[in-house]
């Protein structure tokens, strides 16, 4: 990937591995506000949202007291969509999401929210939204033609007729 | 295909049945033999000797040796082609000694005229001649056709093509001689001097006439009851028709006339015309405004029924605005013009459909009335020819005004062609102009597609398909705001910009083209200008080494070379104000210089 992005404020991730590693991406990212990916992560990937420390380890893994200082990749994170993503399927998702924006919270972060995308467990897309609140609950929201309209009309980007997903608007 | 043996020899003893046997070079007496002994079917002879896929040289006696084999068969044969003598007039040996009494279909190519008397004999030779259609392209077998035995065969031709390339010498009175005729087309026919009471039973027959550089006295003060399409190019003696009884065509629906004297057509009637196409070659306006004056009167006499209208006319505008008032129902209207300034945008502004208290109106030709109720209000089609497009500074302000009549019709769809002279024209492809939009990208299929910024709306001029071929498609603009490239997966090659004289051409190169320059692309002011770029499906490998100055937004998706990363591909792009990018291949994404990219979509899939 082309290193000289430091202005780079929204990164839209097609296509990613599995289980790849995000951190490498982040890092070289300062300013991204919003990141949208593509594809389904596996839950270890989602430690590249944690605080960490200089040795790129995570706020979850350290002990109490130990006294390192941790810092957030990607400070200015607003969004993070997830698409082709289907929650129900990993419970253990849902707690580590809970604990990143918990955890980002605290150091500063403007990150409120993760907003998942599962496009093939029903007819039409739907959208179930994560809240940083004590009771994280998931909301619903089923996607239809016109609400896709309003999306890209309002927010100037484009929801894919074909692949329902998201699609930089050019 | 594959078809078992019964088939096979059902197929083969079947008399009905058509089979198709050519005579080339190569062609070996035993295979043409075997040919016509193992069929009962009848034969469709074609005789090709100067094909240029048969490498093999000629020889006569083989080539004698063949016909003579296919002669054989003669009275099976349903049509014989002549395409390509053999050299040296080698082809005077030949015989048909069977009677050609199932031949329906002869076409004489020119260099055959020599073995006419042959072919006439033959044909004349059968009881009752079943030859119905006949093109001939040699002067001498259009002599022939007058001489007592080629007469034996005239009354029973439904279509006869003469197609010479220079005009005969002496006059071939051949028109008494049909009775049946259907379809005549003549080009450069030496025609005698009719009179006006002299028996033409082809007038009655006749459904389809095409006459170029050919007589048309003989018309005169005649009707023509079944002729549907009539085609008069460049015709002789038009003056006898000015001036005697007028040319009566009830049922023709489709008249095209070229003439540097548009007069005569004041004497056709023609009251079922729904298509005209009017070419006149006079040079200037002056000259030309009394020839576009003289159509003036057919116009309005069939205004009801004329749908299409194709005109080729050096006038004013003021001029052609008036005649096109004439006729209202029109539906599709084709102009072919010398240069873009030979119409104005104010005379184009005619066919916008405005309000009632639209006050930008003022510079229109024309009475305010006109402007209001726009020309042509059913068209549906708009097509633009220039003969010179390029080198034309104010292009751009054309097509920004041809876009404002597509937005202004919004109750129907206007299609709006644009072509000029070039490689492009040759094959029948054209730009479309559409109205402004938000995203051109929506346009839907168009392997190419061009956009010129306005307030209000970016204009798309858009490129169905680009050719396959190794030709260089000129772009009708040397700047643009943006360019779409999306080509069909079927097609591979590398697409080259380059900047020519004074335009830019696109071509799409493959591996067996001949070499090209090395070094890198000069600066394309396309390039230079442009604001959004999308490709598509497309080898983004002529990006290597360019400056995109003004470059806000790019995509370069499904573009990946399946046999590897392109060499030039390791040569910066430099977009130096492009905030957002779209591409699906992080090595290209490597070579792009983006210093103000703020929004990335990035395909990791390797």
């Amino acid at each position: 990937m082309n290193a000289n992005l430091p202005g780079l404020n929204l990164l839209h991730i097609k296509d990613w591995p599995l289980n790849g590693d995000l951190i490498p991406i982040l890092r070289s990212l300062p300013s991204l506000e919003t990141l949208i990916i593509s594809t389904s992560l596996d839950v270890a990937s989602f430690r590249a949202f944690l605080p960490m420390d200089a040795n790129e380890t995570s706020g979850l893994k350290q002990t109490s007291g130990e006294g390192q200082t941790l810092a957030l990749l990607c400070p200015k994170l607003r969004s993070v969509q997830i698409e082709d993503q289907d929650p129900s399927v990993k419970p253990e998702l849902i707690h580590i999401l809970k604990d990143i924006v918990t955890l980002r919270a605290a150091y500063g972060s403007p990150l409120k929210n993760f907003t998942v995308f599962d496009f093939w467990t029903e007819p039409g897309s739907e959208n179930e939204l994560i809240e940083r609140d004590e009771n994280f609950p998931m909301e619903n929201i089923v996607l239809d033609e016109e609400s896709d309209e309003e999306l890209d009309e309002e927010s100037d980007k484009e929801i894919c007729e074909e692949s329902k997903g998201f699609k930089l608007d050019i | 295909m594959l078809v078992c043996r019964r088939w096979n020899s059902i197929i083969l003893s079947t008399p009905g049945i058509h089979s198709q046997v050519t005579i080339r070079r190569a062609t070996q007496k035993e295979v043409v033999q075997a040919f016509i002994h193992g069929r009962k079917s009848r034969l469709d002879v074609t005789v090709d000797i100067n094909d240029e896929k048969d490498g093999s040289d000629f020889n006569a006696e083989s080539f004698l040796a063949c016909f003579m084999a296919m002669a054989e068969g003669a009275s099976r044969w349903s049509s014989l082609r002549l395409i390509s003598p053999p050299p040296h007039g080698d082809h005077k040996a030949l015989q048909i000694l069977q009677p050609l009494e199932r031949l329906k279909v002869i076409n004489v190519a020119r260099g055959f005229g020599g073995f006419i008397e042959q072919l006439i004999t033959a044909i004349s030779n059968s009881s009752s001649p079943n030859l119905t259609t006949v093109v001939l392209a040699d002067p001498v077998a259009v002599l022939y056709l007058v001489q007592p035995a080629g007469l034996h065969i005239t009354h029973s031709l439904t279509t006869l093509k003469i197609q010479l390339s220079k005009r005969t010498d002496v006059p071939v009175d051949i028109l008494p001689h049909f009775h049946r005729l259907e379809i005549f087309e003549a080009r450069h026919l030496c025609l005698p001097f009719y009179l006006p009471d002299a028996p033409l039973p082809l007038t009655y027959t006749l459904q389809s006439l095409y006459l170029k550089s050919v007589s048309v006295q003989w018309m005169a003060g005649h009707v023509f009851p079944a002729i549907r399409t009539c085609n008069i190019i460049s015709p002789h003696h038009v003056d006898i028709i000015q001036a005697l009884q007028p040319v009566t065509m009830p049922s023709c629906f489709d008249f095209t006339y070229h003439s540097n004297n548009l007069h005569p057509l004041t004497r056709f009637h023609l009251p079922s015309l729904q298509m005209l196409n009017v070419k006149c070659g006079q040079w200037n306006v002056w000259r030309g405004n009394p020839q576009l004056a003289a159509l003036c009167p057919l116009v309005a006499s069939e205004a009801k029924t004329l749908t299409s209208l194709i005109l080729d006319i050096e006038c004013s505008e003021q001029l052609l605005v008036y005649m096109l008032s004439l006729v209202p129902a029109l539906e599709i209207l084709e102009l072919r013009l010398a240069r873009p300034n030979a119409l104005s945008t104010a005379f184009f502004q005619a066919f916008i459909v405005r309000e009632l208290n639209d006050d930008s109106a003022s510079d229109i030709v024309g009475s305010p009335s006109q402007a209001i109720a726009p020309l042509c209000p059913l068209l549906d089609s708009l097509r633009l020819h220039y003969r010179r497009w390029l080198r034309s500074p104010d292009n751009k302000a054309l097509i920004v005004a041809l876009a404002g009549i597509v937005a202004s019709r919004v109750n129907s769809i206007l299609d709006l062609e644009l072509s000029f002279d070039g490689p492009l024209d040759s094959f029948g492809t054209h730009w479309s102009i559409h109205g402004p939009v938000r995203k051109p990208q929506n346009l839907g299929r168009a392997d190419l597609i061009l956009g010129i910024e306005t307030p209000h709306g970016t204009i798309p001029v858009s490129l169905p398909s680009v050719p396959y071929l190794y030709v260089p498609i000129p772009l009708p603009f040397e700047e643009a705001d943006y360019l779409r490239l999306c080509r069909s997966r079927s097609r591979s090659g590398s697409l080259e910009f380059r900047f020519t004289h004074d335009h830019t051409e696109m071509m799409i190169a493959y591996d067996y083209d001949p070499p090209r320059p090395t070094s890198l692309p000069c600066a394309l002011p396309l390039f230079s200008a442009l604001r959004v770029l999308v490709v598509e499906r497309a080898d983004p490998s002529f990006l290597a080494g360019h400056t995109f100055h003004k470059l806000e937004r790019c995509r370069v998706v499904e573009s990946r070379n399946p046999y590897g990363v392109s060499p030039t591909l390791f040569t910066e792009t430099k977009m130096p104000l492009c905030t957002r990018v779209d591409v699906d291949d992080p090595y290209l994404l490597a070579t792009f210089k983006l210093p103000q990219v703020h929004e990335l979509a990035l395909n990791f899939q390797i």
